[in-house]
Order: C-alpha cells, then structure tokens, then sequence
C-alpha cells in the first residue's frame, strides 16, 4: 500500500533521512523503531508532504505522493496523529472531530462521530469544551479520534503515548488495539516496545536516517542484543 | 438633552456597525493569513461607488446592496490571486507597502473611472423618512436601518464562523496552519474565500454608508485607520474583539464629539473649552486606545488559540548580499550626487531656473526626515508606519511659535527638535509595548491622532492650516529668504547628519540597533535592556524628523496637518525602502528618487498615482533591497578588502588583522 | 558541591488550562552539572525559559544567590550572570562570527549608548571574543558570516556567545539537537570541559549524553518533579521508567 524508495530528507543544510526504504501492505500495523534524533519524526513528515525530498520517491497505493502538497497527500487516503497532538486549542472537541471529517477509504464501515465516542468515551461530556482546556491525554484522544474521523486506509501514529500518566496510556493502547481489529493499516511511532510487540505484525528500526533492521515482533523480542544497541532497551 | 442623547447614542453604534464590517475582514486577514492590508479602505471605497451606480443604473437600492457585496468579493478574489497571496509570506513592511501601492492604484483607477467629483449616493425613498423611536425623538429611517443590516451581516458572519464547517476551518487554520493541511484542508482556498468574505464586508460598509458618506475615491482611507484602531483595541485575529472595540470606539468617537465640550465647560473657561475640547474629542480614540494598549497590549479580547511562533530574524528586507551590478560605480556615483548637490544652486542660476533651487531644498528636508525614519525602520527593524507625525510637530513648533512673535531659528528649530523628541518618548512608552503589526497600526493611529488633533487647532488654520508669518531668522547669519542660504544650511545639515548616522551605525548603539533587528531575543538573552535602546532610537528619530519639519515650515512658508498624513508617513516608508534599508546613502536617494519620479510622473499625466502605486507593487517583488543594492559592494567579511574608508557599514565591526 | 547558586520554590507556569511547569522545586549549586529529561511536552523548555527570564511564573519563585529574580526579565538575569542557549540556535545569521560573539561581550561592558566610536577599535571586546572562539576551535570562520556554519558550528557558537560573558549559570536547552553523531561527540567534549567551571542545567534527550555527563538527574514528566538525584539512581528508579521510558508491566 505504502512505498518508500530510497527516501532522503533534510532541514535546510542538515541531512536527517538518507536513503529510507519501507513498504507497508494493506491491513498491516506496522512500527518504526529507533532512538530519539534517528528520523523516525522526519520520515512520518516526508510521507506526509511536510518536508520536501532530497532524493527518492514515495508512493501510495500506486499513486506517486512525493512531491505533492500536504493537503493531497492526506487525500489520498493517509492520516497523521502528529507529535505532541496538535489539537486546535479554539475549536470544541466536537469541532475538532468534524471539521476535517471525511470517507477516504472506508465506504462499507466508516467512523463516525458515535463510533469515536465510543472508542474514547472520555471525550463524551467534553464534546462543547475548548480542546484548548483538556488535559494531555484527552487532547491524545481527541487527536487520534480527528485523525479517525477521516476514514484514511493508513494511519500515522507519532508517539501516541508519550508524556502520558500510565492509567490514560493504557486507555490508549486499549483504544488502537479496537482500531486494530477493524483491519485499519497501522503505522505507529512509540518507546513501548513490549506494546508494540503485542500491537504490531513488523517492525522497522531507524538508525541515522537509515532502515538498519527489519522483522517480526518474534526475531525483535527474541534478540537482546539488537535491542540494546539499537533502542537502548 | 436626553433625547439628544439617545439618538447620539445610536450614531455612535451606527458609526461602530460600519466600523466592525471594516474591522471584521480585516481581523479574520490578520488572523488567519498574518496579513496586513492596508488596501481594505479601498475596498470600502469600492463597495460604495460600484453599489451606488448599479443601484443608480437599475433604480433598486436592494440591487445594488448585492451587487456592492458580489463585485466586491471578486475583486476580493482577484487581488488575493494577483497579489496578496504573494505576500503571505513576506515581512510586515513588504506587505504594508505593496498594500499601500493597492491603495494608489486602486483609488486612482476609480478617479479616473467615475472622476474626481464626489458621486451622490441617494437614501432609497423607502427609507427616507424618520421613526420615532422615543415619542418626540425622530430618528432618520435610513440610519436605523444601516444599524440593522450591519448586525444582521455581523450576525450572519457569527453562524458562518461559529457554526458551519467552513468557520471551523478557518478557525482552525487560523490556529495551526500545518496541521489543518495535514488533515486535507487546501489552505490556500480557505485563505482565498476568507480576503473575499473580508472584501464583500468592506463593500457591504461602504454601501449602506455611501448615503450619509461622500463617494470619493480615497473615501476609504479615513475609515480604513479607525479599523485599525477597532482592531488593535479589540484584540487582532478577534471577531468577537472588533465587534465590541467597534461598538466602544463609534459611540466613545460620536458621545466624545458631542458632549466633551459641555463636560469640559464645567471645570474649564468656555473660551479654553472652546479650544480644546474638539481638539480632543477627534482624539478620544485613540487615547483610549492608548490607554487599554497600556494595560492589555494584546487588546481587550485577545484571539483564543492564536499562539503564533516567534517570527524567524527577517534578513529579506535587507538586500541581498552579493555585489550589485553598478558595484564598481559605486565610488564616482556618491561622488556625482554629492557634486550634483553641491552644485545646483550654482547651475540652476546659470540655467535661469530658479525654481531648480526649491526643488534641491525639499529633496533634503525629506531626505533628512527619510534619514531619521531609517534609523528606527532600517537599522532597528521597527516598522514605524506614522512617522510623519514629527515633520508636522516640528513644522507646527515653528508655526506656532512665528505666530507668538518668536522668530529666531535658535530657539524654533532646538525646540521643534525636542518637543519631537519629547513627544516620541512619551508616545513609543506604549507603541514600544507591542510589537510587529501592532505596532505598525499603533504608530499609524498615534499619526492619525494628531493629524486629527492639529485640524482642530481652529486658531492655526484647522484643517486648512495656515501660512507661516515669517520664516526663522538666525540673527544675521543665515537669511532663509535667500533661497540658496537657505538650500545651502539644509544640504550642510544633511552632510553633518548623514555622517553623524555612518558613525552611529558603526558604534556601540548602532550594533545594538542592528543586533536588535536581526534577532531581538538572543539580544535580551545576552543581557541588552533592548526596549531602552528601542525608546533611545525612537526619540532620536523623532527629533531628528522634527528638524526636518522645521525646514519644511520654513521651505513652503506653510504649516498644516496634511505633513502628518497617513500618506506622507507612507512616502517616507517608501523613501527608504526604494534608497535601501539601512545603507548609508539609502534614504537620501530613495528621497531624490522619489520626489523625482513623482514629479516627472506628475508633470506627465494627473493620474500619475495609477502607474506610482503599481511601480511600488514591482518594488516589493522585484527590488530587493532597494537602490542602494545596485551600488552594494561585496558581502560583508568575504571578499571586500575592508579599509577605513568603506562605505558599507555591513562589514564586519572588526577589521581581520593585516 | 558548592553553595546553591539558582533554586526555585513551587515554579508554576499556566498555558491556558495546562499547568506546563507544575510547582517544581529545584536547585542547582555551584559547579554542578545538572541535566533535566523528561519526555516530549513535560515542560522542560518551558523550566529553562522560566529560569532565564523569557516567561515569568504564575506562582512560585525563582531565586539566584538568595535574591529572588522571579520578576527579573531576561536581559537583567543574563547581566546577574545566567546565560542560555536555545533549543534552536539563536544566532545573528547576518553578522561575522566575530561580530556575533564580540556583540554578547557588549552586552556585559558597560552600557551602549556610545554614538560616535567604533566598535572595530574597541580591543578588549575583540581580544576577548577572539580568545573565546579559539577555545571552541572556530577561530578560522572568525570573519565568515555565521549563516554559513554549520549546524553543530552554530552550536558552537551560541555557546560562545553565552560564555563570553563569563557567566554564573549556563542554562543549555538541547545543545545537540539535531546534531549528526560526530557533530555531537565534539559538544560532549566540550561541554565536559567546561564542567566545574561553570554551573550548568542541561536539558537533553540523548540518554547517553545525559548519563555519561550529568553530576545529577532531575526528571520532569507532565511539567512536575518525578525524580531527582545522582544518575544510577535516577536511571533505576522505577517511576522514571514508567514516566520516561515507557515502563514495563503495563497490561492490555
């Protein structure tokens, strides 16, 4: 479904990504693992159109998307739950969850604003509360549940859980297993690796901006060693 | 008297209705876009004359209601693909200027459209009568109706904002511009349908205001500056802010002109109140403003989720950093100024062109007030848009005092100097408080204040100012009469101020002047008290400016309010830019262009602003830093030997050893 | 250790309904090398700017050398001898690399109000941002504009421009940020250098960096204090793991 071949990136004069190569299939969840400072944040913007490449080409389900503007790269059926949320502080929960609502992908089974509550119940009584008022991990669910409400074929999660107090992360790895098991394609950002372990069918480690290790949750849980060196972990 | 009162009170909510539609498009610009529009006035103005004559044409006044709204949204739409989507991301200053090259070009285009005669907008006859409102109270149909149709317009643009999907996008992109693209919203039609709801309001006003109004082109201007006072007030990016800053800056202006005399007849002389009450009523609003800057410099109602990054050091104003074209020129072309300068008088005698001389004069007074401008615009990066509020404070110090019997230059022109001086202090205290596009609007309104304040000095000619008695005598040594003395003093001055500025830029000041430019907050960081800088920069620009006054009172043998106009604070602005910001010769050719290019473009045609505006237009896209940048010699510190005798100040302060 | 030089008490700083710095206590003492970690959005940026002045707490206070500066502003605190640097470079692209550090030498000798000198003649400024750019091995690209650096060369020269001044206290807010891996040796190097001489708060996420560096750990997590102490400790203490590092024993 996804694509990436030999996906380079750079902020002005510093090289961040040299030479990605990824390829996600549809109803996959994928991870993409590494130390802070290795690209994993800079390949999630290549993919979505808000860093420009240096070199290679990325394509989604055999439409070239690199090099388009952010807005059409979104179109084509991705969705993003950046880092750090990025709800929209003056727009209601509600709003948030319908402004950018769309169907890029799901025309038998889409989520709705029903559907979003009832995977974060949370949200519920805040839907007319300023997501500017909510706490970390509500504004998480919100941004997740906004990325949802786009019915994309691909979901981006970038660090979903951080920063968040134990009992709310838990909420949310219960909600993304749900998610999971309404065949959504994953591809997630995270530290946790025993969760993601559990959530994810392949795992890609990010090493200097560049893919140094590909493989099951099985080969990733069984080799300390790797996990050592490459995740301090 | 209450009566009176009451339906004062609905003028004042009449005038803020027109108001808060001018205001509206504006705030919704700024907060989404980071825009600043200066031409919104024109738009107004366009709204009005192109709804009166199809409402004249059709003899439907609903007609041309709708016809004011549509044209106004596509030109809207139009201006925003030829033009202002350009600007979305250049600095502050390229968008004041090119907005206010929209604003020549587009009130000179109606002039030359529907003439220079102002067009009379008829109340529709169903409209024509009166209501009353009180029993014994009548008040005219037409105005109550224009207070209902502005809150029904304010209202319907409340649902649109507040509660359909298209409001919600524009809210959200106004706070996360990324993220909504990212969830695949095409921004840049958000930003196109938003300046064309924000022309259609301005169209609307300028409509249903066109009755009680004059159509005239320019008729916008005035009405553009109270906007902005509205939105500085109200809390820029803010609706709900405009609205109610519109509503308390309409009623405080009508209830202030009203009344203030009749409150001032209770502590003050009737004779004093006489004075000074209409000079302060017409500059109540802007004391307000004034005052809630002070205190909440964020305005009232500060735009909710509006936390914009800090903007990155702006370098692009500055010129680019290679060598320019005439660069080997540049030695023999300051020569040629300098011996063009210094030779005029002398040929203009032998020519028999007399008139050569003036010419020569006000070239220098204005490159002198460009100058001073340039010391807080080039070198601080402070986009200071009233500058020439001190040209008219030190040509009315001068006026004033000729008029009391005091003559002598030695104590007119120190005393213009700090008085302008004084007054900048005083003044930049606030506008200091803020920063970026606020404070380009507070120094255009502080302007605009006293523009308003010097009209209603009744006993020095109001609005028509007045000729001044008798220019500055210097006891002997100088006879201003003599135009050459007079031209010859001026030019000294230039040259003495000139390089005064060389040395500043390169001493301790003027690095913190520059540091403060290029990035504000590392400067604070390193431990510079950078607002005291700031002020110190502000007052001696002002002082400076109000020398140049002085000259200019002297030089015309007039003085009035038309030197503070917003206009001539946007002459100067463009003096410097088209010299070259912060270059040592910058102002002073970017004055003899300007007047020189006004002057041949006037003495080709009377519509010389359509073709000015649109060489301003060109400028912001095209003429990076400015003329001095054909002139420039190489980037600083690489390839230029670097000797005592360079005339660029961007070397660097130190001298690599020999 | 020495003396405490920069402490807070009950620092609090509200952004909308979000307590970002949520009444932290902290010291720092003299020649101490303190790191601050904390996941993404914790608040640690926010702590540095209320330390250096750029934000002013909502509650609390800050003190240095006993005096409270809570309502000092940035450019006073940095004349009391706290210099920063911040999370991106914050330099003067136009000016010489020279230039950059002579203006923050400028800043702490005497005022500016001079009009009519040249700075080029002014030695001593020269003399010092000379020495200071010789230490940091930057003396070559003395007279090239500092936009051309590169990235960890800007770097580098921010905190140039910071200890020129020789200040009191170093706040360093992600010195190596978006460094490459040699680019980010050499700030280690450096920054082990200038431990002891100077009383440094580094916040930093590259763990290694941290632990290797650091006489104490103070990790922030949801704009509170989780843990503070010397890095063995910090490192096995359970509820870091759990804030910071995602924790084991966390069930579906």
């Amino acid at each position: 479904m996804l694509e990436l071949r030999q996906v380079g990136a750079a902020y002005g004069s510093s090289r961040v990504l040299f030479g990605v190569d990824l390829a996600i299939a549809e109803g996959e969840v994928v991870t993409l693992l590494g130390r802070n400072g290795m690209g994993k944040t800079t390949t999630v913007n290549a993919i979505m159109g808000l860093v420009s490449l240096t070199q290679g080409d990325i394509r989604f389900r055999g439409t070239r998307i690199s090099g388009l503007p952010a807005y059409k790269v979104t179109r084509n059926g991705l969705a993003l739950v950046p880092e750090g949320r990025q709800v929209f502080p003056n727009l209601t929960v509600e709003e948030n969850l319908v402004a950018t609502a769309a169907n890029r992908g799901r025309a038998n089974s889409p989520w709705t604003l029903e559907a979003v509550y009832g995977l974060f119940p949370a949200l519920t009584p805040l839907a007319r509360r300023s997501a500017g008022l909510l706490s970390g991990g509500e504004q998480q669910m919100l941004s997740i549940g906004r990325a949802l409400m786009t019915n994309p074929r691909l979901l981006i999660l970038d660090e979903a859980t951080e920063g968040l107090a134990p009992r709310i992360r838990r909420e949310i790895w219960d909600a993304l297993v749900r998610i999971r098991e309404r065949g959504q394609s994953v591809l997630v950002i995270d530290k946790n690796i025993d969760m993601l372990c559990r959530f994810a069918d392949r795992h890609h480690i990010l090493e200097k901006g560049r893919i140094v290790w590909s493989g099951s949750s099985q080969d990733l849980m069984s080799d300390q060693a790797l996990r050592m060196r490459f995740l301090s972990a | 008297m209450q009566l009176l009162f009451v339906e004062q009170l609905l003028n004042g909510v009449q005038l803020g209705v027109i108001l808060f539609l001018m205001a509206a498009g504006l705030t919704l610009t700024f907060g989404i876009m980071n825009l600043v529009n200066l031409a919104h006035g024109s738009l107004f103005m366009l709204g009005a004359y192109l709804g009166v004559v199809f409402a004249l044409v059709t003899g439907s006044f609903v007609a041309g209601f709708v016809a004011a709204g549509l044209a106004t949204f596509v030109i809207g739409l139009v201006l925003e693909r030829l033009v202002i989507r350009h600007l979305y991301a250049r600095s502050h200053l390229d968008q004041v200027m090119c907005t206010v090259g929209l604003v020549y070009v587009l009130n000179e285009a109606t002039r030359m459209v529907f003439g220079p005669e102002p067009l009379h907008a008829p109340i529709p006859a169903f409209l024509a009568g009166s209501v009353e409102l009180i029993p014994g109270a009548p008040y005219p149909a037409y105005r109550l109706a224009m207070i209902g149709a502005g809150l029904a317009i304010a209202g319907l643009l409340y649902v649109l904002i507040g509660r359909t999907r298209m409001g919600m996008l524009i809210r959200a992109g106004a706070s996360n511009r990324v993220m909504t693209s990212v969830l695949g919203v095409n921004i840049g039609a958000i930003y196109a349908v938003v300046f064309g709801i924000g022309a259609a309001l301005a169209g609307f006003a300028g409509y249903i205001a066109a009755p009680i109004l004059t159509v005239y082109p320019g008729m916008g201007d005035n009405v553009l500056i109270l906007a902005l006072v509205v939105l500085v007030v109200g809390g820029m990016g803010s609706v709900k802010g405009a609205f109610v800053a519109a509503l308390l800056v309409g009623v405080i202006d009508t209830i202030g002109r009203a009344y203030l005399k009749d409150l001032m007849a209770l502590v003050l002389s009737p004779v004093a109140a006489n004075t000074v009450a209409p000079a302060l009523a017409s500059m109540l609003i802007y004391i307000l403003m004034a005052v809630i800057l002070f205190f909440r410099p964020q305005g009232l109602i500060p735009a909710a989720g509006l936390r914009r990054p800090e903007a990155p050091p702006e370098a692009s104003d500055h010129g680019p950093t290679g060598p320019g074209v005439l660069a080997r020129w540049r030695v023999p072309a300051i020569g040629l100024l300098g011996g063009a300068f210094l030779l005029l008088p002398l040929v203009a005698g032998l020519a028999d062109q007399p008139f050569w001389v003036d010419m020569g004069l006000r070239v220098i007074i204005f490159a002198i007030a460009a100058l001073s401008l340039d010391l807080i615009l080039g070198q601080t990066g402070l986009v200071s848009f009233g500058h020439a509020l001190y040209l008219g404070i030190g040509a009315y110090v001068v006026g004033i005092l000729a008029d009391a019997g005091v003559e002598s230059g030695f104590v007119q022109w120190p005393l213009a100097m700090a008085i302008s001086a004084l007054l900048a202090a005083a003044l930049s205290m606030v506008a200091l408080r803020t920063s970026g596009t606020f404070f380009i609007m507070i120094t255009l309104a502080f302007a605009q204040m006293m523009f308003y304040g010097a009209s209603s000095l009744y006993d020095y000619g109001g609005d028509d100012g007045m000729h001044l008695a008798v220019r500055s005598t210097f006891g002997g040594l100088v006879d201003l009469y003599d135009s050459r003395q007079f031209y010859y003093l001026a030019l000294a001055m230039l040259v003495v101020l000139a390089g005064l500025n060389i040395r500043l830029a390169r001493a301790r000041f003027g690095t913190v002047l520059k540091g403060i430019r290029i990035n504000e907050r590392r400067m604070e960081a390193a431990g510079f008290p950078t607002f005291r800088y700031k002020l110190a920069a502000c007052v001696l620009s002002a002082a400076v400016c109000g020398l140049a006054g002085a000259m200019l009172a002297n030089a015309a043998e007039f003085v009035g309010p038309q030197y503070m106009d917003w206009t001539r604070s946007a002459e100067l602005m463009i003096m410097v830019v088209a010299g070259g910001l912060a270059t040592p010769f910058g102002a002073i050719i970017g004055a003899l262009a300007y007047l020189g290019i006004e002057k041949y473009l006037s003495d080709l045609t009377i519509h010389w602003r359509l073709g000015f505006g649109a060489l301003l237009i060109l400028l912001v896209f095209l003429g990076r830093g400015g003329l001095s940048a054909l002139f420039a010699p190489g980037p600083a510190g690489q390839t230029t030997p670097v000797h005592k005798g360079s005339f660029r100040w961007a070397r660097p302060f130190f001298r690599p050893r020999a | 250790m020495g003396k405490t030089l920069l402490q807070t008490a009950g620092v609090t700083r509200r952004f909308g309904g979000l307590n970002a710095v949520d009444a932290v206590d902290f010291e720092l003492a003299a020649g101490e090398l303190v790191a601050v970690i904390g996941p993404n959005g914790a608040g640690k940026t926010t702590f540095v700017n209320l330390l250096s002045g750029a934000l002013r707490p909502d509650a609390g206070t800050v003190m240095f050398e006993g005096r409270d500066i809570s309502r000092l502003p940035m450019d006073a605190r940095a004349r009391l001898g706290i210099a920063r640097s911040f999370q991106v470079a914050s330099i003067f692209p136009e000016l010489s690399v020279l230039d950059n550090v002579a203006l923050a030498a400028q800043a702490h000798a005497g005022h500016s109000f001079h009009f009519w000198r040249e700075v080029a003649e002014e030695a001593p400024l020269r003399r010092k941002a000379q020495a200071q750019l010789a230490g940091l091995g930057l003396s070559e690209c003395a007279d090239r504009p500092a936009s051309q650096l590169s990235h960890g060369e800007k770097r580098l020269l921010e905190i140039a421009m910071a200890l020129v001044v020789e200040p009191r206290v170093l706040l360093l807010d992600e010195p190596m940020a978006g460094l490459g891996i040699a680019e980010a040796r050499r700030m280690i190097d450096f920054i082990t250098g200038l431990k002891g001489r100077f009383s440094i708060l580094l916040v930093e996420h590259d763990m290694e960096a941290v632990f290797s560096l650091a006489d104490r750990v103070f990790v922030l997590a949801s704009g509170a204090r989780v843990a503070d102490g010397p890095p063995e400790v910090v490192r096995a203490d359970p509820r870091v793991q759990l804030a910071y590092l995602g924790g084991e024993g966390e069930d579906l």
